[in-house]
């Protein structure tokens, strides 16, 4: 057992396991991840492919082996910090010994001018008969150095397990002045306004979604802002400008008359079910041009709207084209017009908890690499017996 | 005014000459050639900050955000890390080792666009500054770090050599040095990837989503670790140390050059649908 727990806590098993981790982290940049079974066949040879999909190295990060090797970690890094921070309280209050220090030779005879030239302006001294001995040690802090920044790593991971496996995610899109529903929380978002900025340059600046945030009975919560690199957040939530897309208003006639009328977006597909039709939105182009290469949107302006549509039915496709904004689509006894296009907006909204845990982890390493590297530990022993004087130090330099 | 280009491409022509400055006082043994590959690179660090200190003034922004703008600022930091190491510890044969370091990134610069683009709604963070000006310095004490192994590994190599005895630091000093470079790259590392971190959370939503330049700045990150270990507690100095410190600057170059070239993720910025 006790065999057991010193191998858990050892160095040398914490150094194979970030080797590993290393390791899976190659193969998994390598490989894409999170990919369907499709893409693989397709990108690599069958044995490749097969061996992706076998050992679930599409998505290594979330696989047991690699959960396994965190896991080892913690242990490991939790058993050496308990253990060692004992060692380190210990080091810090021993009374220096020169078993584990170096002799320096010195031409002084004075131990408080041999202590100050090498930069200890106090020092401790205890006597025995006529034996003097000196002691003092500098930067004492320093000894954290490495136990903080295995602490911090060891904070990192937990917080991030924590907030992964705990993680809330949903979304929201819509085009301005709808309400939504967010899935799995007892809150409505109001998107009141989407703006894109353009420089001069036709570039775009920003995306911007004005917002209220709304209880489930539509109490007013707070209104907000939301962009890229500004996101909102309430109660845990944090809500992220993430993408946008066109909608457009779109109405279908049966017998001339109208049996549906809703926004239609982008890449979606709209259902009737009456007689086992489909509409799909394929793309909208603003500033239409055809090409022998294809068609392709000159500008954002609305210059020359159209819509590239495609109708199915009962599974076949039956017509593809592109239809211009508020023309009339002709199917046997079924009209289509899309009218009104305008873009919406895509927030995602997630929660994951433990950021500030992972924060506070990650600023314990960096203080704990300073300490490591520039504070560290300077020990100093004198034996004075007469005018005899032998210095031992640790880490030590003349101060200029 | 002079042009971003014109002093871009001369520090890349003094670069150049500094590089062949060093390389012939090496073959040559003879140390004037030395002392002018030293003035030239000072020249060289010179006109490459007139060059980005233009650029800066003609995008009203610190030129960290693309291809062509992070390798002008990654050669330029690795050649002040150099300037700095060489007049701290004052020996020249570092130059040898280096400059060929600077050299290949300003190149990797000159073959990109420089082209000056507004930032993209992603890149808009204050964040950028810290996050790329901290993997600048990193990056350029790593490859002096990498310089400085080298020439342990070729002093190691010709160890009768009395040229190189005379002109390369003793193996302690060289593994002292590496060491201390070493040190600074890694807390700028961390302090890269912690303020990546807090950046893409307030851009994608997640600190952490395991994008290929994301994992490959934890695989350099763990690289270094293992190195510092091994060679607190395992006393791998000297040269295995100095192996390590070169197949960690392999990592860096990877993390930088193959991570943008080979695999996509969102460091590419070239997703559409997303912002």
């Amino acid at each position: 057992m006790g065999k057991m727990l010193k191998f858990l806590r050892s160095m040398k098993l914490g150094l194979i396991l970030l080797v590993i981790i290393g390791v899976f982290s190659v193969i998994g940049s390598i490989i894409p991840q999170g990919r369907d079974e499709a893409f693989y066949l397709s990108r690599y040879s069958e044995n490749m492919s097969r061996l992706i999909v076998s050992t679930k190295a599409y998505d290594i990060f979330y696989s047991k082996y690699f959960i396994f090797g965190c896991i080892a970690l913690m242990i490991n890094l939790s058993l050496c910090s308990i253990v060692r921070l004992n060692i380190i309280i210990k080091e810090i209050r021993k009374i220096p010994s020169n078993k584990s220090m170096k002799q320096i030779q010195t031409e002084f005879s004075n131990a408080q001018e041999i202590a100050k030239k090498y930069g200890f302006n106090k020092i401790n001294h205890e006597e025995d008969g006529q034996k003097r001995t000196y002691y003092y040690k500098k930067n004492k802090v320093g000894y954290f150095g490495s136990w903080m920044i295995h602490l911090g790593v060891l904070l990192i991971i937990c917080f991030y397990s924590y907030g992964h496996y705990t993680e809330f995610t949903t979304s929201v899109y819509g085009v301005p002045t709808t309400s939504k529903p967010i899935e799995g929380t007892e809150l409505n978002l109001r998107i009141n306004e989407f703006d894109i900025e353009y420089r001069e340059d036709g570039s775009i600046e920003q995306y911007i979604s004005k917002v209220d945030l709304l209880t489930s009975d539509n109490q007013h919560i707070k209104s907000e802002k939301i962009y890229v690199n500004n996101p909102m957040r309430y109660d845990g939530l944090t809500f992220y400008q993430t993408a946008t897309g066109w909608a457009s208003n779109i109405q279908v006639y049966h017998n001339d008359t109208l049996i549906m009328e809703d926004i239609f977006y982008e890449s979606t597909v709209m259902y009737e079910n009456r007689d086992d039709i489909v509409i799909q939105f394929n793309k909208f182009y603003p500033d239409l041009i055809m090409t022998p290469q294809g068609l392709f949107s000159a500008s954002n302006e609305m210059n020359n709207p159209h819509v590239l549509y495609t109708i199915f039915y009962n599974g076949q496709r039956v017509d593809m084209n592109v239809s211009s904004i508020g023309e009339t689509i002709e199917w046997n006894n079924y009209k289509f017009i899309f009218d009104n296009p305008q873009m919406y907006t895509y927030l995602q909204i997630n929660e994951m908890k433990g950021k500030m845990g992972a924060l506070i982890g990650s600023i314990i390493i960096v203080i704990g690499l300073v300490l490591c590297f520039y504070f560290k530990p300077k020990e100093i022993l004198i034996h004075q017996k007469k005018n005899k004087i032998v210095l031992y130090g640790k880490n030590l330099s003349i101060q200029v | 005014m002079i042009k971003e280009g014109n002093a871009f491409f001369i520090a890349l022509g003094l670069y150049s000459l500094a590089t062949i400055a060093y390389i012939v006082f090496f073959m040559l043994r003879k140390e004037k050639y030395a002392k002018y590959g030293s003035l030239i690179i000072k020249l060289g660090i010179a006109f490459h900050t007139i060059a980005l200190t233009v650029r800066t003034v003609e995008a009203s922004r610190l030129p960290l955000s693309n291809q062509y703008e992070f390798a002008t600022s990654f050669a330029w930091g690795i050649a002040l890390c150099f300037a700095a190491f060489e007049k701290k510890y004052n020996f020249k044969a570092l130059g040898t080792f280096v400059t060929p370091l600077i050299l290949l990134i300003a190149f990797y610069a000159a073959l990109q666009s420089r082209e000056i683009r507004p930032l993209m709604p992603a890149l808009q963070s204050r964040w950028i500054i810290i996050h790329v000006l901290t993997a600048v310095i990193s990056y350029g004490a790593f490859a002096v770090a990498c310089g400085i192994s080298l020439m342990y590994l070729i002093r190691d190599k010709f160890k009768s050599d009395n040229f190189i005895s005379n002109h390369i630091p003793d193996f302690k000093t060289l593994d002292t040095i590496s060491y201390r470079a070493t040190a600074i790259g890694f807390i700028m590392l961390t302090i890269v990837i912690v303020s990546g971190a807090i950046w893409a959370e307030q851009a994608w939503g997640r600190y952490w989503q395991w994008d290929p330049k994301e994992t490959w700045s934890l695989i350099t990150w763990i690289i270094y670790s293992v190195y510092l270990h091994v060679r607190l507690t395992r006393g791998w100095k000297n040269k295995k140390a100095a192996v390590f410190s070169v197949l960690g600057f392999i990592a860096i170059l990877f993390t930088y050059i193959g991570v943008n070239t080979l695999l996509t993720g969102y460091h590419s910025y070239a997703f559409i649908s997303m912002l």
